[in-house]
């Protein structure tokens, strides 16, 4: 059977979805929405689908099973609680809400309605960080003791990641990844206690350092930066300490290919990339879908998510305050 | 006329590096050793070619210039004050005291003797820290916004597990190398610690890892991993990282990365062979030449209190849970 999807949203994770989605057999995309007329039509014309201006009329009219939110993150509820309420399923980019109170509303009415909720935490469906996890899993270094991460990149694109209401910047969409990841794999987070700074015009550049302690004792440096210059290739490195060793990885010391060419313009000429045989976000994609269609558990559960807003929300409480912040206190 | 110089107690490895150091500087002689433990100092002496002395005062009448001192941390403060009195110029180990009345004591003694001391931070003799230094000097990184750094070992023997000895566990041990390159980076002081640590690693009386993050007075956030987090197989001994955030950019600097990898059938571990310059060598050179020059040494014993004081102020977050303003006695 083959699923209709509705993507709502055709900036740079909408049009990411769309193109993992053409690739599914199983998988039709319907629909495309988007505020902004033009991107909105551009894409849907690439994809010879569906175009709505509005996406709550994408949401009532449409014939899809599945709606797949990909918009600035204070619009997930009002879009999750539309499509919940008309039974569609979700699937919905992280961080799965700007605050506690909207993910608990997201969360209470996917459960009253019984539809699946899918938020894309991408992260662990990446290779290496699941190869983390697996080594930790057979003790490969013992008890985990500190861990560090690191997620770089240049400023953001577009406008409304530089305003923190609207975004809740590099403490919530960025390092949302590793505070996921660290909760998946080293359980409940008790104290955070976060510094960051933005500068530059606008306020662009920015970047986060976030001292964790987990329940079980286990520390975490978590480091976050938009303030790479332009040509910086997005870069992650993980490393975790246990009492019997030390596992690491760098991706700026991973790359398989390398590329030095004379004036390369296009972008897949000068970029170097981590290959995959499938994409990360192909694999996610795919794995929600097969939840639906198969109404399986998923990997990463609506708590999951609310589990890493919560670290998220008490980095930029802690940020605030100056002080640092129980997990419990946040509400 | 040669500088001769005697070297008290090799508790702490690093003794081993500075003897080493002398030995390449042909305008000094290493007149003796004193340690408290007489088979470490035989053994050193032999290593060395030199004289062990059961004595501390011993060692001292020796006519020296100059000592350097590696004894356990809580140690220094008595090895200085003996120093002082016999008018020889001093340059002590990292951290300076276990406390800052020690450190206060010390650097008063040494004042009122006329004698010099010189607390032992060699990184600021690193190539890779001084072209970090210069670049951010001249400005081109427009003005610094933040710092993550690290200092990360492996858990050491014997006294430094001792708090009683070694004043404390990886924040002790680690804590003042990079709070030393901020202060002389940054012209500022850090005003601001919060601090997380646990012991995980090992069981130990101290605590083997810890987070500190700094809030330094010119608005500059930092944080720094001084956890003694490298495993006994690791292919070096540790690391001294800084990443620094500025306006126009982002430095990368890792002290100690000009190495050679090298794996061996016949050992289990591979292992690191740094050709870098030799930080400690640069330092016991400077130092040196303070004395025969008769000029202020580099680094000053209130430097080493300074960098203390974060330390100290750390632990004070640790038993409060919550920030904590440095004190700086």
């Amino acid at each position: 059977m083959v699923i209709k999807v509705g993507i709502i949203g055709a900036g740079l994770m909408g049009r990411l979805h769309a193109k993992c989605y053409s690739q599914m057999e199983s998988v039709c995309i319907e629909s495309i929405s988007d505020i902004d007329k033009e991107k909105g039509e551009k894409l849907a014309k690439e994809y010879r689908c569906k175009f709505y201006e509005d996406p709550d009329v994408l949401i009532d009219e449409s014939k899809t099973q599945v709606i797949d939110i990909c918009t600035p993150t204070p619009s997930h509820r009002q879009f999750t609680l539309h499509a919940a309420k008309v039974g569609k399923s979700i699937i919905c980019e992280k961080p799965i809400a700007r605050t506690l109170r909207d993910a608990e509303r997201m969360v209470e009415e996917v459960e009253k309605r019984g539809v699946f909720l899918l938020i894309g935490h991408v992260v662990r469906f990446f290779p290496q960080y699941i190869k983390v996890k697996e080594l930790i899993e057979k003790g490969e270094i013992g008890q985990p003791a500190v861990v560090r991460t690191f997620r770089g990149v240049s400023p953001p694109p577009s406008f409304w990641y530089w305003d923190v209401e609207k975004s809740g910047g590099i403490l919530l969409d960025l390092l949302i990844h590793d505070f996921d990841f660290l909760c998946w794999v080293f359980g409940k987070v008790d104290t955070v206690y976060a510094q960051n700074v933005f500068f530059n015009f606008s306020q662009r550049k920015g970047i986060a350092l976030v001292n964790l302690k987990f329940q079980t004792g286990v520390l975490a440096h978590v480091e976050g930066s938009w303030a790479h210059p332009k040509d910086f290739p997005f870069t992650t490195k993980l490393e975790v300490t246990g009492d019997k060793g030390l596992i690491q990885f760098d991706s700026s010391e991973s790359m398989p290919v390398m590329v030095y060419k004379d004036k390369a313009r296009r972008k897949e000429e000068r970029v170097p990339e981590n290959l995959f045989a499938r994409d990360p976000y192909f694999v996610e994609l795919e794995h929600f879908i097969s939840c639906i269609q198969e109404k399986e558990k998923p990997k990463i559960t609506p708590q999951d998510a609310v589990q890493a807003l919560k670290v998220s929300l008490a980095s930029l409480e802690s940020t605030r305050t100056g002080r640092p912040v129980k997990e419990g206190e946040i509400n | 006329m040669k500088v001769k110089i005697g070297m008290v107690s090799f508790a702490h490895m690093h003794a081993y590096s500075y003897a080493r150091a002398i030995g390449k500087i042909s305008e000094v002689d290493l007149a003796g050793i004193y340690d408290d433990n007489p088979y470490r100092g035989t053994q050193a002496a032999r290593m060395f070619g030199t004289t062990y002395f059961e004595d501390y005062e011993d060692l001292l009448d020796q006519r020296l210039d100059g000592v350097i001192i590696c004894s356990e941390n809580a140690l220094h403060r008595e090895h200085v004050r003996i120093a002082s009195e016999h008018k020889v110029h001093i340059l002590c180990e990292k951290p300076i005291a276990t406390s800052l009345e020690d450190a206060q004591f010390m650097i008063e003694v040494c004042q009122k003797n006329k004698v010099k001391l010189q607390t032992a931070f060699p990184m600021r003799y690193s190539p890779p820290v001084r072209f970090l230094k210069e670049y951010l000097d001249r400005g081109s990184l427009g003005k610094v916004v933040a710092a993550s750094c690290t200092n990360h070992g492996t858990v050491p023997p014997g006294w430094f597990q001792k708090k009683e000895l070694s004043g404390g566990g990886a924040i002790m041990d680690h804590t003042v190398h990079v709070v030393d390159l901020l202060r002389w980076m940054l012209k500022t002081e850090v005003k601001k610690v919060y601090a997380h640590a646990s012991t995980l690693i090992q069981p130990l009386e101290v605590e083997d890892c810890a987070l500190l993050s700094l809030t330094l007075g010119n608005g500059v956030i930092a944080s720094l991993d001084c956890s003694w987090s490298r495993p006994k197989n690791f292919p070096f001994w540790g690391d001294v990282t800084m990443r620094i955030y500025g306006t126009k950019g982002v430095i990368d600097m890792d002290a100690f990365k000009q190495g050679i990898a090298s794996y061996n059938d016949e050992r289990i571990k591979s292992i690191w062979h740094y050709w870098g310059q030799d930080p400690d060598l640069e330092m016991i050179k400077d130092f040196i030449s303070c004395i025969k020059e008769n000029r202020p040494v580099s680094i000053t014993g209130e430097d080493g209190r300074k960098a203390l004081a974060v330390a100290l102020s750390a632990y004070r977050s640790l038993e409060k849970g919550d920030t904590v303003y440095v004190d700086y006695g």
